[in-house]
């Protein structure tokens, strides 16, 4: 995981709010795509210093003119230069992956929740996936011993073998 | 294959360790008094207590593998003929995970005295203890499950177990699968008792602590260590584990999750039986298990039947579905009624 410092460029409300998470791992994939947001990042930062970029006041004199003649509304509200628009994407991205993440770190590793399927498997499909195997009901001892076994394992009572020849039951 | 099938009800969970010393003798009813009927009311398994309601309750369970502690307990688990067969246990943990189970007394039925467990019961205590701690007790599962599938309320009322005036919480079934019940010591949350219901209302397990003694001797224990060991299944990179890639479920029943997989190493003890894949499936409360690995066929045998047979039986309490799907050799078991268990076992089979 990182150090705070390499963080640095997220909101320290954001911040806080990961180290509020407390020794609680993320995934890795987690780790793997704020990487890959952080070489976009850098990337994109390279290209934009081999460039000489205008004045930010010259765009907003050219937005304000353009919107005076009409050709678009003005934008209402701040807008975000595309810098902190990537820095604000990459942050809810890791919250939202964050998120998810620790739901599925939740209360019991290993632990992968399935869908219900019962209520969406109407009574024809589920004949059709019991007439793929034959079946016939027998009596605990007609299976096999393996199947006991594992069986009583996953707790059914115990069988109840008989005592030999003159060796009454003992009361306790 | 004989000789597998001849090896292993004895080796398959087998674990080493010292048989416990049978104690003096208890009568089969509860220390404390509480009431051991055998059926909860028509219909249901429980009643909700006016009152005593209250939203998405996820009880404090501290379970007694988890603490330090010596219990004795009555276990009492319906067989196939119906009857209430009683198992009086004494389980004593270190609260690192070392267990000892041990079983003390048997009753076929409810009522009946306990009398001493034959060599062959004790030997499969033994053998299986570790298994009946983690499976075959109630473990709450996830709560979004447990509250998908389950309203649970704490009763007003307590109720007395061992001395101890017990929190009492119902969790009744919302689609009517069989309510289940547990009881918790206020001040230490030790898992004092539970109980789960069938459809009908009628009880296939039960479990009353019927001492506690939070200052066990543990010096003289004897932890078991079990002869197969395990490990998590991480997918299809643990597939060679197996000898072949396991079979998937298509269909699973309402509310259950995937809780855990676990590989057993059985392949090292029964050569041609291969290692077992075990995974356990919970609705918060009730467990389902698939449990697979691959046959033991002849070099160069290829399994020639296109109709898979399977063996569907009711052993009381659990349920068990049991087939030889091409290569495998697939269990299915569950409280779950037989007909959902075939249909767990055709939906994991190619169409």
């Amino acid at each position: 995981m990182s150090t705070p410092s390499e963080n640095s460029e997220l909101p320290q409300a954001l911040v806080d709010d990961l180290r509020a998470l407390g020794g609680a791992r993320a995934p890795e994939e987690l780790w793997m795509r704020v990487q890959e947001q952080r070489q976009i990042s850098a990337l994109a930062e390279l290209e934009s210093s081999q460039v000489v970029r205008a004045p930010e006041a010259l765009w907003d004199r050219v937005q304000a003119a353009r919107a005076a003649r009409g050709e678009f509304a003005a934008p209402r509200g701040r807008v975000l230069p595309w810098k902190q628009l990537q820095i604000l994407s990459a942050a809810a991205a890791v919250l939202v992956l964050g998120v998810i993440g620790f739901r599925y770190l939740g209360e019991e590793n290993h632990t992968m929740v399935q869908p219900v399927l019962a209520g969406a498997t109407d009574a024809a499909t589920k004949e059709a996936l019991r007439a793929r195997a034959l079946g016939m009901v027998v009596t605990p001892e007609e299976l096999s011993p393996s199947a006991r076994t594992v069986a009583q394992a996953f707790g059914a009572a115990l069988p109840l073998e008989k005592r030999p020849m003159g060796m009454p039951e003992e009361g306790r | 294959m004989r000789r597998f099938l001849l090896l292993l009800p004895a080796v398959l969970f087998a674990c080493e360790g010292q048989q416990a010393t049978q104690n003096a003798s208890k009568s089969a009813s509860s220390s404390s008094g509480e009431q051991l009927a055998l059926s909860g009311p028509p219909g249901g398994g429980l009643q909700q207590a006016p009152g005593g309601a209250q939203a998405r309750i996820y009880p404090d369970v501290a379970y007694p593998e988890d603490v330090e502690v010596e219990i004795v307990r009555l276990a009492e688990l319906r067989d196939a003929s119906g009857l209430m067969q009683q198992l009086e246990e004494r389980l004593l943990s270190d609260g690192l995970g070392n267990t000892q189970l041990t079983l003390q007394g048997v009753a076929a039925e409810s009522g009946q005295p306990l009398g001493n467990p034959t060599p062959a019961q004790s030997d499969r205590y033994l053998a299986q203890q570790k298994y009946y701690i983690k499976y075959r007790d109630l473990h709450l599962g996830a709560s979004s499950a447990l509250w998908q599938n389950y309203l649970v309320i704490q009763e007003a009322a307590t109720v007395d177990i061992a001395g101890i005036a017990c929190e009492h919480y119902t969790l009744t079934h919302r689609h009517g699968m069989g309510d289940a019940e547990l009881f918790l010591d206020p001040a230490t949350r030790l898992l004092m008792g539970w109980t789960l219901f069938d459809a009908s209302g009628i009880a296939t397990a039960r479990m009353r602590v019927q001492s506690v003694n939070w200052a066990p001797n543990l010096g003289s224990a004897s932890w078991p260590v079990p002869f197969v060991s395990e490990q998590d299944y991480a997918g299809a990179t643990d597939d060679h584990l197996l000898g072949l890639p396991p079979l998937r479920p298509s269909y699973l029943p309402q509310g259950y999750y995937l809780a855990e997989a676990r590989i057993l190493f059985t392949e090292v003890l029964l050569p041609g039986f291969g290692n077992l894949l075990v995974e356990r499936y919970s609705d918060g409360v009730r467990q389902l298990f698939l449990a697979q690995h691959e046959r033991d066929l002849p070099p160069g045998h290829q399994p020639l039947a296109k109709i898979t047979h399977l063996r569907l039986s009711d052993l009381g309490g659990l349920r068990i579905a049991e087939g030889d799907p091409t290569r495998h050799r697939l269990y299915v078991v569950g409280d779950l009624p037989l007909s959902e268990l075939h249909t767990v076992f055709g939906g994991m089979l190619p169409e």
